[in-house]
């Protein structure tokens, strides 16, 4: 703790020196083009506005919003893109859509439940599968760091990331947008703003994606990470006076990709026989409405999701038969949030937010395990012979498949309120959030194979065993939790906006089903047929609790010389418990479990500089420091105390600079020069800390030709062709990496009509 | 409790030896349990295995339970012991006992020329014990014919001296006796004594050879060599020589079946195995 406060008081430091240094310097006012992109001011309907107000900068929260313009700098069509933009969030870029994967703050999790919350267009998606998603002409992302249990409920314990997609009130006109780049990767947008009526308008918008990739596989030299994406969405809204607004969004998207590039730690090859995809197919719509009334505000946001995705996998990636895996997945989501509270600008001391929020989800899954020869020869008639060669078996076919199917109800019900009280310069707020979760799984695992026992002194078969496995069962998980935040703020009374924040919050983490486990239970059970192995206890292993935390955290919010330097620094203390982890059985499985891991803690700072020293040009920083290591974990056969906890990383830094020169010429009307670097590191693979990925940094940068209709930018990703890996994994104890994107270039053109 | 439960379970499957119904016509709570036994009978000639069929009517509302043996070395029919009272106690389970009863018929007929004292049994679910003297001069300790047994500790006796224990592992002992031959099938589940073996979910140890103690009061249990059988397969590599056991069915008056135990030593892979098995381990084990 002592290491949080002091770091908490030089971050003050940082954030107040300048201010008090020069206070009456550089008093011009900002440019409109960067106000608009550092100051952030929500008019829209968004859910942000909607919970934490228009203003959210100068709150009792850490949040990072990058606007309209860096998103098309930095070419941003996924909030994946954003990673590292802000500060101790890193969303590695691995496998394929279906493994979006967020680490913040050192937690975060490879499957299941995620720790930070997701909403598109005012849309939470409540599976983290549908998280990567390409998006045309995003207006805004905005990361709300730290636990918001409190107002968003289940899985935001260390983030909310809110995107908002361009709205007809915002821009009138037309789009279009065409970028070619390394990996023939091409990408065309096409989107029309238009507004009717003064109070109505419309937008469509679609684009589509394809790349063959980087990488190919050795085994037949096809493209691995190849993918054909394309995405639409009709938004409407209607400002039906100055006290009710409706906004409707509904979208679609569909992608068809191959993936995961894992190279094998041994030869250093990508190489395996079996084909792996992934398919996804989402369709989400969400209604927003906004009355506001002299007394109160209710917002109610409805929104229904599907999904259809399928995940087929060469489990072993190897150029061996021994085992795929394909997952198949339909999912249906109704979520409900009704939000009332008081007038925003009522001038009062007193201001409160109560809520209700409701989800039902409803999936259905197939995951069948196809068992091939080297499988069958090397895990199961290897393994069952060496123990008893005189009557060896032989298994009846080549293959088989270990089938299992679910079916998921799960829902949840909460309250929550926020009251905020003001006493001059001192706003102090409380809220608690009552948060009941209902998860019942139902599954049916099913075997149909056999084998034959023969006398290896005589050769003879000496008896046939059936193997018949049906194993219908169900199992029921109900959570209920009290969210609480408390929280303080402070302006200072400075001619430049200072704040100063503490919050306490607990966050909360749903627990669940681990259904991947399934075929090592099958396998196991299979395995029983023959006589060898403990079975496991399904119920035990199949389900995980929640994960809970507690952050202390504050922060400080500074804006000097006029607003061009803006500073937010945060020191964060954390402490988690039951944190839900990923972990590879011992042996010849072939499943993940995930577990609740004992007891973790977690302390970091966050620095986001955000400056422009000259005109034209702007420089920022964001980095991001965090210390998170396990408090108690023992597996029951190692103890990790002590160790970093895998995948998070130590360090996030991003650094850029952008000049624009203004050029007065008919065509041309300026030339904008960017450089950036993200950096990375270290990042730890597994419990034991043998592993890990050390810091790497991956310079960028591009120059662009703007007119008054249209933008053409020239652009490079890791100018250095760093080569860095992503993600490590281990499959029958084979170890795999996935390296990174290499040096990639390209070109952008964009048209606003 | 967990390993109070489990043997419930697993007795629930060997339904051939138990099988029992359970009514509660007239809000009584009665069960039936019917099982074939084996018994250590004694008497002035000796001791011999033997087996016989019990059926045991158990009425829990009123604690009494009525005894129908059919055994032809006792009798020449069935007979029946009515109205035993019965009690329960967390330690003792439930035990029924009377010091002197004079049989019945099947029709209810007293049998003057039978007389039974001493009568002791205790029962916890599946499992049933009972010892009883019939005449004064025959004395007779009844055990189910299947019963299952949870290893305290497997030692090895190898260079480490290795010690497995597993929270689960369990013996199950099936008895095959007849006027030709008296053998025991042995179960392991769950698993290993030597470290070459993976854990394994079953393991019999087929045709082992039992007899009286000495003493008349224990089962004892030999076999040179025995091939172990894992899913009906045989395991020559794992063969088993030297193999020694003895049941001992002792009753407890402080805690039910805990000194009923089952120790057994062999060699196997050319190590020495010794094998502790109680029939019921106390919670402070």
């Amino acid at each position: 703790m002592k290491i949080v406060f002091a770091t908490a008081i030089c971050a003050a430091a940082i954030a107040i020196a300048p201010q008090a240094a020069f206070p009456n310097a550089l008093p011009d006012p900002l440019p409109d083009d960067w106000a608009a992109d550092s100051v952030v001011t929500l008019g829209e309907l968004s859910v942000t506005a909607i919970k934490y107000g228009d203003e959210v900068a100068n709150k009792d929260i850490s949040t990072t919003t990058i606007g309209k313009r860096d998103i098309e700098r930095m070419r941003i069509f996924s909030f994946k893109d954003a990673s590292t933009m802000v500060p101790n969030l890193y969303i590695p870029d691995y496998g394929s859509r279906m493994t979006s994967s967020i680490y913040m703050r050192g937690q975060g999790t490879r499957i299941d439940q995620p720790v930070v919350g997701m909403n598109i267009d005012n849309v939470p998606l409540l599976t983290k599968e549908n998280y990567d998603l390409d998006l045309l002409d995003i207006e805004r992302i905005e990361v709300l760091r730290g636990p918001q249990s409190a107002l968003f409920g289940r899985n935001t314990m260390a983030g909310v990331i809110n995107v908002t997609t361009l709205s007809p009130f915002s821009y009138h006109g037309s789009r279009a947008m065409l970028s070619y780049s390394s990996g023939n990767t091409y990408k065309i947008g096409l989107s029309t703003y238009q507004q009717p009526t003064e109070r109505f308008g419309v937008s469509v918008a679609a684009q589509y994606t394809s790349t063959d990739g980087f990488f190919n596989n050795n085994y037949n030299n096809c493209d691995l990470d190849w993918e054909r994406q394309g995405e639409g969405r009709a938004k409407m809204q209607w400002r039906a006076n100055e006290d009710l607004r409706i906004d409707n969004v509904l979208s679609f998207s569909i992608s068809r990709q191959g993936g995961y590039p894992y190279e094998s730690a041994t030869n250093g090859e990508i190489c395996y026989n079996d084909t792996c995809f992934y398919r996804r197919t989402n369709i989400s719509d969400g209604i927003t409405v906004e009355l506001k009334r002299p007394s109160y505000t209710l917002t109610s946001i409805t929104a229904y999701q599907y999904l259809d995705d399928n995940m087929t996998l060469d489990q072993d990636f190897l150029p061996a038969s021994y085992f795929t895996l394909t997952q198949a997945r339909r999912e249906h989501t109704l979520t409900h949030d009704i939000v009332l509270k008081s007038p925003t600008d009522n001038g009062k001391a007193y201001s409160w937010l109560s809520g209700f929020f409701g989800f039902y989800k409803r999936t259905l899954m197939d995951a069948p395990v196809t068992f091939k020869d080297d499988g069958i020869a090397n895990l199961i008639e290897y393994y069952r012979n060496k123990y008893n060669p005189d009557y060896p078996i032989s298994w009846e076919s080549r293959q088989f498949v270990l089938n299992s199917n679910f079916k998921t109800h799960n829902f949840g019900l909460a309250l929550y309120h926020q009251s905020t009280y003001k006493i001059g310069d001192f706003a102090l707020s409380a809220a608690l959030r009552l948060d009941f979760e209902y998860n019942h799984l139902g599954y049916l695992s099913q075997c149909d194979t056999g084998y034959d026992t023969y006398n290896a002194a005589t050769g003879e078969l000496y008896r046939h065993d059936d193997v018949n496995i049906n194993d219908p069962g169900g199992q029921t998980q109900t959570f209920l939790q009290l969210l609480p935040k408390v929280s303080a703020t402070y302006h200072f009374r400075t001619p430049q906006p200072i704040s100063v924040f503490a919050s306490v919050a607990k966050g909360y983490k749903a627990g669940g089903f681990n259904t991947q486990m399934f075929s090592d239970v099958l396998q196991q059970r299979l395995m029983g047929y023959m006589g060898f192995g403990s079975l496991y206890k399904v119920e035990e292993i199949i389900s995980y609790k929640p994960e809970t935390n507690w952050t202390i955290e504050t922060g400080v919010h500074s804006e000097c010389f006029g607003g061009r330097i803006r500073t937010d620094v945060t020191a964060f203390y954390i402490h988690t418990t039951d944190q839900q982890l990923t972990v590879f059985p011992d042996g010849n499985t072939t499943g993940r479990i995930m577990t609740n891991a004992g007891k973790s803690r977690s302390y970091g700072v966050e620095v986001a500089i955000k400056a422009r020293p000259v005109e034209r040009l702007t420089v920022s920083l964001s980095y991001g420091f965090t210390d998170a290591r396990f408090i108690e974990f023992d597996n029951g056969k190692e103890n990790y105390s002590g160790k970093f906890i895998p995948y998070a990383p130590k360090n996030t830094i991003f650094a850029g600079a952008i000049y624009t020169l203004p050029i007065n010429h008919a065509w041309i009307n300026g030339i904008t020069f960017d450089a950036h670097a993200r950096a990375v590191g270290d990042i730890y693979w597994n419990e034991t800390n043998d592993e890990k990925q050390p810091l790497y940094c991956l310079p960028g940068a591009s120059i662009t030709l703007t007119g008054k209709h249209y933008s053409v930018e020239l652009w490079g990703e890791n100018l250095s062709d760093t080569d860095y890996n992503t993600f490590y994994f281990v499959s029958i104890g084979n170890t795999f990496f996935q390296h990174g994107k290499p040096l990639t270039i390209g070109a952008t053109l964009r048209i606003n009509i | 409790m967990k390993k109070c439960i489990l043997p419930l379970l697993f007795a629930a499957m060997t339904t051939t030896v138990f099988t029992s119904c359970l009514g509660d016509g007239n809000n009584e709570q009665t069960a039936q349990i019917t099982a074939t036994m084996v018994q250590l009978r004694k008497d002035a000639n000796g001791t011999e295995l033997t087996t016989a069929n019990y059926r045991y009517n158990i009425n829990y509302t009123d604690g009494i339970i009525d005894i129908t043996i059919y055994d032809e070395d006792s009798y020449g029919a069935a007979f029946v012991l009515e109205d035993v009272p019965m009690t329960y106690s967390e330690d003792l389970g439930y035990t029924f006992r009377a010091t002197d009863i004079t049989p019945t018929t099947a029709t209810g007929e007293a049998i003057t020329d039978l007389h039974i004292t001493n009568l002791y049994g205790q029962y916890a679910g599946p499992t049933l014990d009972l010892r009883y003297t019939i005449n004064g001069n025959t004395s007779i300790l009844a055990i189910p014919e299947s019963s299952t047994y949870y290893f305290t500790d497997i030692v090895t006796a190898a260079a480490d001296g290795a010690s497995y224990e597993y929270g689960e592992s369990y013996v199950n002992l099936k008895y095959r006796i007849n006027a030709d031959s008296a053998l025991v099938d042995m179960t392991l589940y769950n698993i290993r004594f030597v470290s070459e073996m993976p854990v394994m979910e079953s393991m019999t140890f087929p045709s082992i050879e039992v007899a009286p103690s000495p003493s008349g009061d224990a089962i004892m249990l030999t076999a040179d060599e025995i091939i172990p059988k894992i899913s009906n397969t045989p395991y020559p590599s794992y063969k088993v020589t030297n193999f020694t056991g003895s049941l001992n069915p002792a009753f407890s008056a402080t805690s039910f079946f805990s000194y009923e135990n089952l120790r057994a030593t062999f060699s196997c892979m050319e190590m020495n195995v010794r094998i502790n098995a109680d029939m019921y381990i106390t919670s402070d084990k």
